[in-house]
């Protein structure tokens, strides 16, 4: 049986390995990925065992009580089995056993709400863009 | 560098920050902005701590690789784990069961499943391109700084040859009297090197995104030449930064050498030439290691999951699309 806490490890080492290991990750880059280690404790509302990756995305209270929803990106199903021993149903089963809450370490964060998501980008094509005036 | 714990790790932290400072200058041809050297640093930190932590400490759950203790997921009694399904230490233990450094091997059979990866291309043996080659590279930039937006495997295009010699999660070589085959495991897909005598087309009358193959046996050696490529699949992704791809012309041609050294090792040489692009041929050569308890699965590439996958982790929210 896997330990209780195995599943979050497994999570963590397999979302930081793509990083260190970059072969298995060529459909994005490093750029998306937090480099700080979180710890979230939150309500699992979506669970994706598909390729190229599975996802884990879950509700996370901020201090003011707002809900920010986080994606946890996993390796791909293949490599769970390899590395975890998981298959779908037995991560089911994990989250079931913790009532669909969840600690989870070392994610990026997808969400905040989409005005957060688009004021983010925006800074980031208004960086970009005084960067490309700069070269000129 | 409120991260550091000890003077060597800080000294670590603080070389491979500013390696990676210098790596992006001659990447981007720029000086990095506060985002960059932030994302660096903390990127450089959490990596020396991370190895540090591999290394010095059996306690530290994370620096654990994982071993014959996670259980092999199989389908059932009978069945075999495919290339990616097993960890390191179930390949090793397989490898040892099956003696493949002392078994038996005909050189002329090159059958089986080989690595769980295939061989990346050589960049220490990546040719100059040509003006037009460079052309080419540059309109497969990434129009994204956070991934490559023009990378066809985003949504699932056919990655084509050689691009799926280089980056397969393990393939299988099947001979049969007039042919063999390449069944890979990404994209499931496969392609055939025909074995009868018959000659490369000289116009190919459509082109094929893994290209038209033949193949003949010089001593031990399989030797297999291809052409006929549709252009609009890479070469390889280029690893240094992730914002390009290397492509290719339909005038590509790959020739290829396959040599089995032992039971358990294959030697491969791949040859890229396409002059209007680079200037002398790419080669690349390597080892794929047999897998003796592995057999292909099934890792298809979906359109609909990718586009999926996209706009929930990879896409900003207002890029992303309902489709």
């Amino acid at each position: 049986m896997l330990r209780p806490t195995l599943l979050i490890t497994v999570m963590v080492a397999l979302v930081a390995f793509p990083i260190l290991n970059t072969p298995v990750v060529a459909h994005h880059g490093t750029a998306l990925w937090s480099a700080n280690e979180i710890t979230l404790k939150g309500t699992v509302v979506e669970y994706v065992w598909r390729n190229p990756h599975a996802l884990v995305i879950w509700d996370v209270k901020d201090d003011k009580g707002n809900v920010v929803q986080w994606t946890g990106e996993l390796a791909s199903p293949e490599t769970l089995m390899g590395d975890g021993g998981m298959t779908k149903n037995s991560v089911i089963d994990q989250i079931k056993r913790a009532d669909g809450t969840m600690v989870l370490r070392w994610s990026r964060q997808a969400g905040g709400t989409d005005e957060e998501r688009a004021a983010r980008d925006r800074a980031r094509e208004a960086r970009d863009a005084e960067g490309n005036k700069a070269k000129n | 560098m409120t991260a550091c714990r000890g003077a060597k790790i800080c000294d670590a932290v603080q070389e491979l920050e500013f390696f990676l400072l210098e790596y992006y200058r001659l990447l981007w041809c720029g000086q990095p902005d506060e985002r960059a050297v932030e994302e660096m640093r903390t990127f450089a930190t959490f990596s020396i701590v991370f190895f540090a932590a591999l290394l010095g400490s059996g306690r530290v759950e994370l620096a654990q690789k994982p071993g014959l203790e996670v259980p092999l997921v199989t389908p059932g009694p009978g069945w075999k784990s495919c290339p990616r399904c097993e960890n390191e230490a179930h390949v090793a233990e397989d490898r040892r069961k099956a003696n493949v450094d002392t078994h038996p091997f005909d050189p002329h059979d090159i059958s089986g499943v080989w690595g769980d990866n295939g061989i990346e291309l050589d960049l220490k043996t990546l040719p100059p391109f040509t003006p037009y080659g460079q052309k080419l590279y540059d309109a497969t930039k990434s129009d994204s700084p956070e991934w490559n937006s023009k990378d066809p495997m985003n949504i699932c295009d056919p990655l084509g040859y050689p691009r799926v010699f280089a980056y397969n999660y393990g393939m299988e070589f099947i001979q049969l009297p007039d042919r063999a085959l390449q069944f890979f495991e990404l994209s499931h897909t496969w392609r055939t090197i025909w074995t009868d005598g018959r000659k490369l087309p000289a116009n190919p009358p459509i082109l094929r995104y893994m290209g038209y193959s033949v193949g003949h046996w010089e001593g031990d050696t399989f030797m297999v030449e291809a052409n006929g490529f549709e252009d609009r699949s890479w070469v390889s992704e280029d690893r240094r930064g992730r914002r390009h791809g290397f492509p290719h012309t339909s005038e590509m041609r790959v020739v290829e050498s396959y040599k089995r050294l032992d039971y358990g090792r294959l030697q491969a040489t791949l040859t890229v030439i396409d002059p209007k692009v680079y200037t002398q041929p790419w080669v690349t050569t390597g080892i794929a290691t047999l897998r003796p308890n592995a057999e292909i699965g099934e890792y298809m590439c979906v359109p609909s999951d990718s586009i999926d996958f996209n706009n929930k982790n990879t896409l900003p929210a207002d890029a992303a699309t309902t489709k």
